[in-house]
């Protein structure tokens, strides 16, 4: 109860901040929605079919791209290394009772919602106008697993991103270090296109990295391209990198306080 | 009385870049990077008892908010022992972060776009504070400190002052058995320093809570704190009331006077040091222990108008030590 109330208060903040929020999700569409057009027109030069992927897929996957970065992605990092660590904020944080970490987890929850909430609205349009380039899982065992996959994926997201965020413990200027984990992410979950058209060794290496369970593996599960066992097995493979994950950010919270100093005051 | 508050042989050195000068300070430090420590508390000892309030004065990098960070939690330290409340404070245990508030005058911990009273529901969770305590506390608070028409309204479309007294709210809440005061008043009017400082006396007598105070205005110690610990470049220059401060620290006195005939200087500078001479005015520093004498003879010897001792001001006598202690 007394964490549902904290997460409801912080909800409030996103409510507020709805329209900035409408327009960091219009952002995250023009990407995908330019990929979707190159991939139409390399569809058609190629007899509609590439490596297995139709327009149906290829349109399919591209839109649920859009809720996948908006909604299972966490955007955490920037909040952690500058307001927190690098402008002091995070000693509001120390001096509280709570684990910083949920709180966190509670401010940055709301946002992804929110942003869910406008990917569905345009995914059910785009699917009430073009029902045949529209696939999703109908098996109800499948859908189910594949929404397991998604909390699972942002959990994962999310820590990870908290350990991109607790880098700024360390370096000065994190700005470099944020695009270089962004191209990576960009190219290894999928972002670009789907994973298994990427060149063999690329595709291999991405599949064991954890940025794929992050957006990729969701998105192919709720396509209904994957049967029970696979998924099964991609969420034993998130729940091993959430625990990973889980225990770095640990280590390094602990090693990373200890360095703090609360610049700013 | 057992201390609250035990700090001994207290150290915090923080390890900081030097670069040389120029385009090639920034090459050779491309090859080697130099460090060197900096000492930003030097073997600092001192006990709190329970519901003192104490000031902490000190320079900018003094060390004050450094001493401050450790004895909250916020700071790991170098070497030394610190407890506080029983608790090793870096720990940062739950028990112990319920009985202690920090409020820094430079951060705030309010939402910006959400009603103070939105924050204090969030402490009231995040403190796990009993319904009837929250309410009767809020009310208490909001009274003291009159701002029970604000508390509804966005907090960015409140003043400074009104939002400091709402940041004190919210850092009260929970009834902290010690509270941590970095700056408070820092960047508002006079009439709104008072207002806090009246705020923060009350509280010491009216809850009982120990106080740790910081603060730039001299105003704000003199008012609030019978007891100061000077601090200067990391170490403790003094610890005790703030009379025997200037006691410790001033020899002199300072006499006022106000002529009724013109005089020459040569007339009075055998009393003592001449600060002032401005006809009919002069301020003379002279020893503290002849200061009833001289006073004595200025009325037997020159036709006074006005004639005022005083003790050097608390400024003059914080700069000085500061200005000694670094030659």
């Amino acid at each position: 109860m007394r964490y549902w109330k904290i997460f409801l208060l912080n909800f409030q903040i996103v409510i507020i901040e709805r329209a900035i929020s409408f327009v960091w999700f219009l952002i995250a569409l023009i990407p995908p929605f330019v990929l979707y057009l190159y991939w139409r027109g390399a569809l058609a030069s190629h007899g509609g079919n590439i490596a297995g992927w139709t327009l149906s897929t290829i349109s399919t996957y591209y839109f649920m791209l859009v809720i996948a970065s908006s909604c299972f992605m966490a955007h955490i990092e920037e909040n952690v290394a500058r307001e927190d660590i690098q402008q002091g904020g995070l000693t509001k944080f120390l001096v509280k009772p709570f684990s910083y970490y949920i709180l966190k987890l509670f401010l940055e929850t709301p946002w992804r919602i929110l942003q869910g909430f406008y990917g569905v609205v345009v995914l059910l349009l785009f699917a009430f106008f073009f029902k045949n380039l529209f696939v999703i899982a109908s098996d109800v065992k499948i859908l189910a697993l594949s929404i397991v996959i998604i909390i699972l994926a942002f959990i994962l997201s999310f820590t990870f991103k908290m350990i991109v965020g607790l880098s700024a413990f360390w370096l000065t200027d994190v700005g470099g270090f944020f695009q270089l984990v962004e191209a990576i992410i960009l190219l290894c979950a999928g972002l670009l296109m789907p994973l298994s058209l990427l060149p063999d060794t690329i595709a291999k290496i991405s599949y064991v990295l954890p940025f794929a369970y992050m957006i990729y593996f969701p998105i192919i599960s709720l396509q209904g391209t994957q049967n029970v066992g696979q998924l099964m097995n991609i969420i034993l493979v998130q729940l091993v990198w959430i625990a990973i994950m889980a225990y770095l950010y640990s280590l390094l919270w602990k090693k990373g306080v200890r360095k703090f100093t609360g610049i700013g005051q | 009385m057992s201390s609250i508050i035990q700090v001994n042989n207290l150290f915090k050195t923080y390890k900081i870049y030097k670069k040389d000068p120029g385009f090639m300070g920034s090459l050779k430090a491309l090859v080697k990077r130099r460090y060197e420590e900096l000492h930003a508390v030097k073997d600092i000892s001192f006990s709190i008892d329970p519901g003192e309030l104490v000031g902490f004065i000190g320079p900018n990098g003094a060390g004050k908010t450094t001493t401050l960070k450790c004895l909250s939690g916020l700071l790991y330290p170098s070497s030394g022992k610190v407890s506080v409340l029983g608790f090793t404070p870096f720990e940062r245990k739950s028990a112990f972060l319920k009985q202690i508030s920090l409020v820094m005058g430079q951060k705030n911990q309010l939402w910006w776009d959400l009603p103070a009273i939105d924050t204090f529901l969030l402490n009231k969770e995040i403190y796990e504070i009993p319904p009837m305590q929250y309410k009767k506390t809020l009310d208490d608070l909001v009274n003291l400190l009159d701002v029970e028409e604000v508390i509804n309204n966005q907090v960015r479309k409140l003043s400074l002052g009104q939002r400091m007294k709402c940041e004190l709210i919210a850092a009260l809440l929970h009834s902290p058995k010690i509270l941590f005061l970095d700056e408070p008043t820092i960047g508002l009017d006079v009439v709104m320093q008072k207002k806090l400082r009246d705020f923060i006396k009350e509280y010491n007598y009216k809850y009982g809570s120990t106080i740790i105070l910081t603060s730039h205005y001299m105003e704000d110690v003199r008012q609030l704190c019978r007891r100061v610990l000077v601090i200067d470049h990391g170490t403790l220059l003094f610890d005790g009331k703030l009379q025997d401060l200037i006691k410790e620290y001033t020899q002199y006195k300072l006499i006022t006077v106000v002529f009724e005939k013109d005089i020459e200087r040569k007339d009075i500078s055998k009393f003592g040091e001449i600060k002032e001479f401005e006809l009919p005015r002069a301020v003379l520093s002279v020893k503290r222990e002849e200061s009833n004498a001289i006073t004595s003879r200025l009325l037997a010897d020159f036709p006074i108008a006005d004639l005022n001792i005083e003790e050097i001001g608390i400024e003059d006598i914080v700069r000085d030590i500061f200005i000694k202690k670094r030659r």
